[in-house]
């Protein structure tokens, strides 16, 4: 059970990364509006 | 300090930079797809593995995609050695019968390896089986070492190429880097490893009678495994996560001085040699010398620190004899080994720190205040001194950003870089890449100090020389060096958890900026230099780079460096140790 746990944990960590990278991207928008 | 000591750290500076421009044409040679003298061997074994993933070597990337590319594979090597960790008792090469690995600590080690971490909160020896040691530890030596590569590469041509936003195939700068960087050095240095007496074989531990038996205790296990193929990637790639305890103390890992100067030369030789591939790549061959330089410079500063403070006599032996001599080496030798003295373990210190590597050949628990500050002042300085495969000079190309931005300011201009215009999204990110860093580290150790029964339980030092251990475990964690000061047990499920998750930030989420300054980069117009552009390529450039990295460390760490190893320099000359 912590086994499943902890590896869905590692994937969500992976998944914030990959919703990190959005947000930079989203960044740059941001950026040239100002 | 003696003239064998300096003229041993000499050498290593001279043949590191004799070495670095060969190092460095090779990978522009590797990276750019260029023919090498490897290629009737290794190019066959290349389109092999594109064939049978899938792979399509000639479709570039963008940032984004790249930095998917990147997660999506650590991710998947990550589980892959929780996997064999937790099951290794199941699993084939373990002669000792070793249990599966607890989950925390299974999580713990996986992140490490993955992030070129390689901070080991267990005892190799007693932990992990062979098969743990080759398939879900030294893979990860090569792999995390090349994804460091990679995205360096990937930075180095955002700045060299213009209006795209392509910057290359993680997948092909993946294989190219273990293929043709990687893997060949490594066997040449694990064989010179094993002439030196390093140990490479499967067999179960050995058993030895005493000769003197010791209350009780009548035999000695002496660890065997496969040694010396993970000692050289272990050095190559920066990695450092040693297959035995003491690590490069171990004389089954680092049996003779030779054996000592190999590994250290291993650690700077591919950091040393991108700088030359950074200055090939952007077509500003000087500008590639102008970070070196600055690189020099730091290193030099640590390393005669180290060295000084660690060949004074100890103020608290009094009427003891510690000066240099024919029969001792002088200075405080407490934690180091007699084969390799004063001068090559303060060096071997630095240069490991300098380049997070992490591995050790001596103690830096018991190093003295101002020369065990040293190592950690070089990871809190952003491991760019060097640094690690990939990750220094990615992480040096970000200070360079913010050099000639504040250079721009200085005189009024729009701060250009290499013909980029560097512009407020690319301050940001860069700004976004440095923050990261201290707020991990000096968070965690906040917290665990604040809170005893998480932080202070498994600590063995009271005082600065405590806050110093606590302090240095989420720098090695966050700066993804992975030495540890000792002092502090670390297999505790507060510290399992909360370094993991440090190694992860501050291993994912500073590449995710970088990625991103990269990209932008990329689509940017060459702008041609003009009599108002700050040159990149003058000793005047290193200068002002080495003092933005010098200047952003101490002031972002300098008042939690007085609390711990600074005070404990002062208590130590007043009289008092912890």
């Amino acid at each position: 059970m912590l086994d499943l746990l902890l590896v869905i944990g590692a994937l969500a960590c992976f998944t914030v990364a990959q919703l990190y990278v959005e947000a930079c991207d989203r960044l740059k928008a941001g950026g040239k509006r100002d | 300090m003696s003239l064998n000591g300096w003229l041993q750290i000499a050498v290593f500076i001279l043949l590191i930079l004799l070495a670095a421009k060969p190092m460095g044409s090779y990978m522009t040679r590797v990276f750019a797809r260029r023919h090498t003298w490897l290629d009737p061997i290794l190019g066959p074994c290349e389109r092999l593995l594109y064939r049978v993933t899938g792979v399509n070597a000639d479709a570039e990337m963008d940032w984004r995609e790249y930095a998917g590319a990147m997660l999506i594979f650590s991710a998947a090597t990550l589980l892959l050695t929780y996997a064999i960790e937790r099951m290794q008792h199941w699993l084939p090469l373990n002669p000792q019968g070793l249990a599966n690995v607890a989950p925390d600590l299974a999580l713990n080690t996986a992140i490490s390896f993955t992030t070129n971490t390689n901070w080991q909160a267990y005892v190799p020896e007693s932990t992990m089986s062979y098969l743990t040691q080759m398939l879900g530890l030294a893979t990860h030596n090569f792999w995390s070492a090349a994804v460091g590569l990679a995205l360096a590469i990937a930075f180095v041509r955002g700045i060299a190429r213009k209006e795209t936003r392509l910057l290359g195939n993680f997948w092909v700068d993946l294989t190219r880097g273990t293929l043709w960087v990687l893997l060949p050095i490594s066997a040449v240095l694990a064989l010179a490893l094993v002439s030196q007496g390093v140990v490479q074989n499967l067999r179960g531990y050995d058993t030895a009678k005493l000769v003197e038996p010791q209350k009780g205790v009548a035999t000695q296990t002496i660890a065997q495994g496969p040694v010396a193929s993970q000692e050289a990637i272990k050095m190559l790639g920066t990695n450092g996560g040693g297959f035995f305890n003491t690590n490069s103390a171990h004389p089954f890992e680092n049996p003779t001085p030779l054996s000592n100067f190999l590994e250290m030369l291993a650690i700077f030789l591919i950091p040393a040699g991108l700088t030359v591939t950074l200055g090939q790549m952007t077509g500003s061959p000087r500008h590639g010398w102008a970070v070196l330089g600055a690189m020099c410079v730091l290193w030099l500063a640590g390393v005669l620190t180290c060295y000084w403070a660690e060949a004074q006599p100890n103020p608290l032996l009094h009427g003891v004899n510690q000066s240099v001599s024919a029969t001792q080496s002088g200075g405080n030798m407490e934690g180091k080994e007699t084969r390799f003295g004063v001068a090559t373990s303060a060096l071997f210190a630095t240069v490991t720190t300098d380049a997070s590597c992490g591995a050790v050949n001596g103690m830096h628990d018991s190093f003295t205040p101002l020369g065990g500050m040293v190592p950690m002042v070089n990871i809190l300085l952003g491991e760019v001194v060097f640094g690690g495969v990939g990750a220094g000079l990615y992480g040096m190309l970000i200070f360079v950003v913010m050099t000639v931005f504040i250079a721009g300011l200085m005189v009024g201009r729009t701060p250009e870089y290499l013909g980029k215009k560097i512009e407020a999204y690319d301050v940001q990110l860069a700004m976004l890449y440095l923050l990261i860093f201290p707020l991990m580290i000096l968070g965690l150790s906040a917290v665990s100090v604040l809170m005893p029964k998480l932080g202070l339980s498994s600590l063995a030092n009271a005082g600065p020389h405590g806050l110093t251990e606590i302090l240095y475990a989420y720098t090695s964690a966050t700066g993804n060096n992975g030495s540890a000061f000792a002092g502090l047990n670390a297999n505790t499920h507060w510290y399992n958890y909360s370094l993991g998750i440090a190694m992860f930030v501050g291993r994912f989420l500073m590449i995710v900026p970088m990625l991103a300054i990269a990209g932008n980069l990329a689509g940017k117009k060459s702008v041609p230099a003009s009599a108002g552009t700050f040159p990149v390529t003058t000793p005047l450039f290193a200068i002002l780079l080495t003092g933005v990295i010098v200047i952003v460390g101490a002031l972002t760490f300098f008042p939690a460096l007085t609390l711990s190893p600074l005070l404990e320099h002062l208590m130590l000359h007043a009289g008092k140790s912890f």
